[in-house]
């Protein structure tokens, strides 16, 4: 039959109107030759505009929903701008928010330097997380890792139903800048039923969005709770304990060996440098072409998120009052409920009575903070003002409830 | 990854009605007050070093 150019089809009255593709399943509607709109065998719709489906989920219409990665897009630094000579032992939380720099030295010598740099050549992302080499280590142990985790909360994974017939896929995505091409990875383990899988991507010397698919598993269920259940790793560098395994490219029990071999070093040579920014992860499966744009969240929202985690030195100013000649009480009450109670480090600062006199603050005396605040005693030098005057000052304290 | 930080000490901190409220720890040299939550893993990296045969002290 030849081309219609218009044509009005009726429906019959008992099965409405059918499009029907052929054996292959898909349909599509096509504009000038062009598809414009597509359904697979599946049933998931995509349209060259950009909405799609994935096991019939709409995917850029996530109203109401936080991205499942904090902090994906490197905005915020509350305890360090750069830290320099790392490498040493294990880094915990250096620079970014929510950025673990997990290590284990093994007497290797790379050192690194970790920095919250401002970038200006990737639309969208003003900020990255950069790892700049600058110790090399070409001898590299058995034992020796490094890599850039994220840790989530089992009650911030459930929508992936990990652990029933119905799980859906994941997908990673990240982009990534480099000094050279190199082969990293991307393990995603389950840490409630130590499961791991992983992806390897290759860096360039420009921006690049890596997007990593990991498939559904129907094996163990995360925990539903504010502990780790996911840690999403970047694998730098790592030793033959980490690498001379099968890559694990589905789901599977962990075994050591196999986490990310086919790796480079990010320590190989001093000119080596990885900036990293745009994390995030999805529910489903998706392509370049269909993951959801990244959800860029205001800065208040995307700090208070943070905050869940670790709240810096002077960030809150809570009621403050001289308690004696040489102690300060502080009572914070957070932005948000904090994951866990939290750990109290000092740091000495100065202040001041609201109606004169001034203290410098020296150390911890007593620390009683639960999830949504509580009561600090500080000790100070010595004051000019007198007891039970109100002071004005940021609690001179950091509060760590990470993961 | 296990945490590999070091716990230099540790002693109990109670408040001015006596009751143990925190510890006070030296972690990596650091000195830290650490809430009674077994959810901070601080407090889980002090039980796995009482679990080593250490023993938290008692308050002043």
């Amino acid at each position: 039959m030849g081309d219609i150019m218009t044509c009005k089809i009726n429906a019959d009255t008992s099965d409405g109107l059918k499009l029907i593709s052929d054996t292959s399943g898909a349909v599509e509607i096509q504009s000038n030759g062009v598809t414009k709109v597509s359904i697979d065998s599946s049933g998931n719709i995509s349209t060259v505009a950009g909405m799609s489906t994935s096991n019939g989920n709409i995917a850029p219409l996530r109203p109401n929903v936080s991205p499942i990665i904090i902090n994906g897009d490197m905005m915020i630094s509350q305890r360090s701008e750069q830290v320099t000579g790392m490498g040493g032992a294990d880094g915990v939380y250096p620079t970014v928010d929510r950025y673990r720099h997990s290590i284990t030295n093994a007497g290797g010598s790379g050192r690194f330097t970790s920095t919250h740099e401002a970038v200006n050549d990737i639309a969208g992302f003003t900020e990255s997380l950069n790892i700049n080499c600058t110790t090399a280590d070409t001898s590299i142990a058995a034992g020796e890792e490094f890599h850039i985790d994220q840790r989530i909360e089992g009650r911030n994974v459930q929508g992936f139903q990990k652990g029933f017939s119905t799980a859906l896929g994941f997908t990673v995505a990240l982009y990534v800048k480099a000094q050279d091409a190199k082969v990293y990875a991307v393990e995603l383990k389950d840490t409630d039923n130590n499961r791991h899988c992983t992806k390897l991507f290759t860096s360039t010397t420009g921006w690049t969005r890596h997007v990593l698919n990991y498939p559904a598993d129907t094996t163990g269920k995360f925990a539903d709770d504010s502990n780790t259940s996911l840690e999403v790793k970047i694998w730098l560098h790592a030793g033959s304990n980490f690498t001379s395994g099968t890559l694990p490219s589905s789901w599977q029990s962990v075994t050591t060996a196999n986490t990310c071999a086919g790796i480079g070093s990010v320590y190989d040579n001093t000119d080596n440098f990885v900036s990293i920014t745009g994390l995030q992860l999805e529910v489903g499966t998706f392509t370049a072409d269909t993951i959801p744009d990244f959800q860029f969240e205001s800065l208040g929202e995307n700090k208070t998120r943070c905050q869940r985690y670790f709240i810096g030195d002077s960030e809150l100013f809570p009621t403050t009052q001289l308690t004696a000649a040489t102690a300060i009480q502080f009572t914070p009450q957070f932005r948000t409920e904090m994951r866990a109670a939290p750990t109290a480090t000092a740091v000495a600062t100065g202040g001041f009575g609201l109606v004169g006199g001034s203290y410098t603050t020296t150390s911890l005396a007593v620390s009683n903070i639960g999830i949504n605040g509580g009561r600090a005693a500080v000790n100070i030098d010595t004051s000019t003002g007198e007891v039970k005057q109100l002071c004005q000052q940021g609690l001179p304290v950091t509060l760590d409830a990470e993961l | 990854m296990e945490d590999t930080r070091t716990v230099n000490s540790a002693q109990k901190i109670n408040d001015e009605q006596g009751d143990y409220v925190c510890i006070k720890a030296v972690i990596n040299s650091v000195e830290m007050f650490v809430p009674l939550d077994n959810n901070n893993k601080e407090r889980a990296l002090i039980k796995t070093w009482e679990d080593a045969g250490n023993t938290i002290a008692e308050a002043d």
